[in-house]
């Protein structure tokens, strides 16, 4: 179901017009920046929208909508610039957590379906090219309990969160993710702010005991399907990001004056909001790939849509972060002004969804093998 | 959120694989190599030959109503033929006519008009030229001053049309002519018909800059032309101009051509040619070749996902596809000539060709020529500047 039902469009216009009027970018970002910005408070009546259920299966109080669903409130978060576990905790870990073992699964998806649980990943698990250092998280498994020890970096928002959802390895096997309550005795956190105001930990675990059923078994292809659905979701808030960056400079060189003229009469700007205009429609391009990736493709044809996307992200997004930047001029630059954030988040998401160099060394390697097996093709 | 979905219709689906299949079987090996060879300049017999192969197939009409003679497909329909047809290296249909005028006859002509012009284009017996650009009007294009002044039940025209492609190797024209300039310059134009080897009319032969004949100039010395050969009301021409170019929209982004440009090169880098030069497996090809296979996919979701979304969107968009997919197209190809090396740069027109042996790959042969005549995408149909402005306009316009 990609194209929009009206319950979709309801709960779309809903997010919307909440985080515009009670979040909106200007009247919190003092708060943002003295960070006294009330977050529990915030995910609290978030949640009582009901967006985190859009996604979850209907046994668990879910809606059971399909990943385009969440796309308008992705959006809508992105045009107020405001970092949330939301992608994580309702659009991620799902795919991890519908592999658990019963009552736990049920257990928790009912939770995040009520509001109740805020969940944390590694940007090392959801990324096919993570740049963080190498998580070195061990799981060691006795009869009815498993035992954690070592350390996972980048897990985003990790100090807001009611549990973790980590990946740990055991010699000799598979890797497995591990659904870990924050308070778990042995668990400590070093939390790092990022520029865009957001936060990502380095948790380590020394000695961490938690039942058997903690412990879930994930299909071969869940990486990519992680990776897949964590750039949806980074893409989209970005566009929703981008394109109130957009509106906003266009506002601004209609109104501001230079040299007695408009700004918005001078040519060259013309041209580059033009151009801006086309990055918008390449970023929306990518999240289109992405919505295509998780159709059933195979491999090779998701992994190139999962690469090619996020290159178009990172070439389009920062693009319109920095040129609403540069032609705002010296406001645009602060840190209260809405192009600053707006770069500075996208700039983030970007990283936090792809190590560029990692990706388009990735994509080389297969457009090469397509060459020398003679297969080279559209991707659709 | 509109819809994001890259996925066509089950019609569309089925149609392609059935376009797919009869290409593979009808198309002449000869057509489809010069196709894939880039030249512009097919042989108008072998052009028409094709046409009425595809006429007896159903699809002569193609992109037409039922009730004008066509097979009556929707926009994801008619996307994925034209879209077969590119990467299949089928010829482009003749454009004027079918794809162009036919429209514009089929929604603005009069019962006689329709009956005695539109089954010569869906047959590809009439092949159409169309006269708008003059020496002091091209981008700006209701600056025209070719003048038709009304004679009794005729026109008489006197002036100079300039850039008129396939006018020497065509049937008929239709054109934009002045019939008055007492207002507006957009008011009093008209939109006329004619045959090509009406009295009063010549045509001079330009050459493009590798030496192609596709354009020309055309000058009417009092050329006669029947009232009843005017489409739309006297000075309506300006709305129906802008209709007809906005037809135009599925295939301004050459996406598809792209796409078999794209396949060209990748069939070069794996060629003993390109092992000889040492860029098989070099990291500077590939990576180059990495970032124009990005911009491409990412044109070709651009435009599918427009073509989803309908004719609004489409009307609304497509400047910004053309606005990207002409450098990216000119960018292709200037890639390809870069990798084959100087014996891109020895000219040989078809005939030359004949005979002789091939310095370097046979690659070489097209390369440059096409690198040159691309230099063309991003100025016909509106410059790229000039198209950054229209679309500027309603970003300031007052609510």
């Amino acid at each position: 179901m990609s194209t929009e039902t009206d319950f979709v469009a309801l709960i779309g216009d809903t997010a919307n017009r909440f985080l515009r009027d009670q979040y909106g970018f200007t009247d919190r970002r003092p708060d943002d920046l003295s960070r006294t910005f009330d977050r529990d408070r915030f995910w609290a009546a978030f949640m009582e929208l009901g967006c985190q259920a859009l996604l979850l299966p209907e046994d668990a109080d879910g809606a059971a909508q399909d990943v385009t669903a969440a796309l308008p409130v992705l959006e809508a978060l992105g045009q107020e610039v405001l970092t949330s576990p939301f992608a994580v905790t309702a659009a991620v870990a799902p795919l991890i957590l519908g592999n658990a073992e019963e009552p736990l699964r049920t257990a928790i998806l009912k939770k995040i379906a009520a509001g109740l649980h805020r969940l944390a990943m590694s940007a090392e698990d959801l990324s096919l090219s993570p740049s963080a250092p190498p998580t070195t998280l061990e799981i060691t498994i006795h009869e009815n309990t498993i035992a954690l020890n070592g350390t996972t970096h980048m897990v985003i928002e990790a100090g807001q969160a009611s549990a973790f959802l980590l990946r740990a390895s055991r010699s000799g096997s598979v890797d497995r993710f591990v659904f870990i309550p924050a308070h778990t005795p042995g668990i400590s956190l070093t939390d790092y702010n990022l520029y865009d105001g957001s936060s990502a930990a380095t948790i380590q675990c020394r000695d961490v005991n938690l039942p058997s059923a903690s412990m879930i078994v994930v299909p071969d292809d869940m990486a990519l399907n992680l990776a897949n659905r964590f750039a949806l979701c980074a893409v989209a808030e970005g566009l929703g990001t981008a394109r109130r960056l957009w509106s906003e400079l266009r506002d601004y060189l209609g109104l501001r004056e230079a040299f007695s003229q408009r700004l918005s009469n001078f040519q060259v700007l013309r041209h580059r909001i033009v151009d801006m205009v086309s990055s918008l429609n390449a970023i929306e391009a990518g999240l289109a790939m992405l919505v295509e990736a998780e159709s059933g493709r195979d491999d090779r044809d998701r992994r190139k849509l999962i690469h090619t996307a996020l290159s178009e992200f990172r070439a389009h997004g920062i693009k319109v972060g920095k040129e609403a930047v540069q032609l705002h001029g010296a406001i645009g630059a602060m840190q209260e002004h809405v192009a600053a954030a707006g770069l500075t988040r996208l700039t983030v998401l970007n990283e936090l969804a792809a190590d560029q160099w990692g990706n388009e060394r990735a994509m080389k390697a297969l457009l090469q093998q397509d060459i020398l097996n003679g297969t080279v093709s559209p991707l659709f | 959120m509109k819809t994001i979905s890259l996925k066509l219709n089950a019609e569309a689906e089925a149609l392609a694989a059935e376009a797919r299949a009869f290409f593979t079987t009808a198309l002449p090996d000869n057509l489809r190599e010069q196709v894939k060879r880039q030249n512009t300049t097919l042989p108008i017999e072998e052009q028409k030959d094709w046409h009425r192969v595809m006429d007896a197939r159903g699809w002569g009409g193609h992109g037409l109503p039922l009730a004008d003679g066509g097979p009556g497909w929707d926009d994801e329909v008619y996307y994925a033929f034209l879209r077969e047809m590119a990467l299949a290296d089928v010829p482009r249909p003749m454009l004027y006519g079918l794809r162009m005028l036919a429209p514009t006859l089929a929604k603005f002509g009069t019962a006689d008009q329709k009956a005695r012009y539109l089954p010569g284009i869906v047959s590809g017996d009439t092949m159409w030229c169309q006269a708008f650009s003059e020496p002091n009007a091209g981008s700006d294009l209701a600056a025209l001053k070719c003048k038709a002044v009304l004679n009794g039940d005729h026109y008489v025209i006197s002036g100079t049309k300039i850039w008129t492609t396939e006018a020497h190797v065509s049937d008929a024209l239709f054109g934009l002519f002045r019939t008055d300039s007492s207002g507006r310059k957009q008011a009093g134009i008209s939109f006329l018909m004619m045959p090509i080897d009406v009295p009063g009319l010549t045509i001079r032969p330009l050459h493009l800059l590798e030496g192609t004949h596709e354009v020309n100039e055309l000058h009417f010395d009092d050329v006669r032309v029947p009232v009843i050969d005017r489409l739309g009301e006297e000075g309506d021409g300006w709305r129906l101009a802008k209709f007809l170019l906005e037809i135009e929209r599925l295939e301004s982004a050459e996406v598809s051509r792209s796409w078999a440009i794209y396949r060209t090169i990748t069939e070069f880098l794996s060629s003993e040619a390109a092992a000889t030069r040492g860029i098989c497996d070099d990291p500077g090809a590939l990576d180059q070749l990495s970032k124009l296979h990005q911009r491409l996919v990412s044109l070709d979701a651009q435009e599918r996902l427009l073509v989803k979304r309908g004719e609004a969107a489409l009307r609304e968009q497509a400047p910004f596809l053309k606005l990207l997919g002409t450098p990216l197209f000119q960018d292709l190809a200037e890639f390809l000539m870069i990798l084959v090396g100087v014996p891109a740069q020895i000219q040989l027109s078809e005939q030359e060709r004949q005979g002789r042996p091939v310095l370097g790959p046979d690659t070489a042969t097209f390369a440059a020529a096409s690198f040159y005549l691309k230099r063309t995408t991003s100025i016909y149909g509106g410059a790229s500047e000039v198209l950054k402005d229209l679309i500027a306009r309603p970003y300031w316009r007052k609510a």
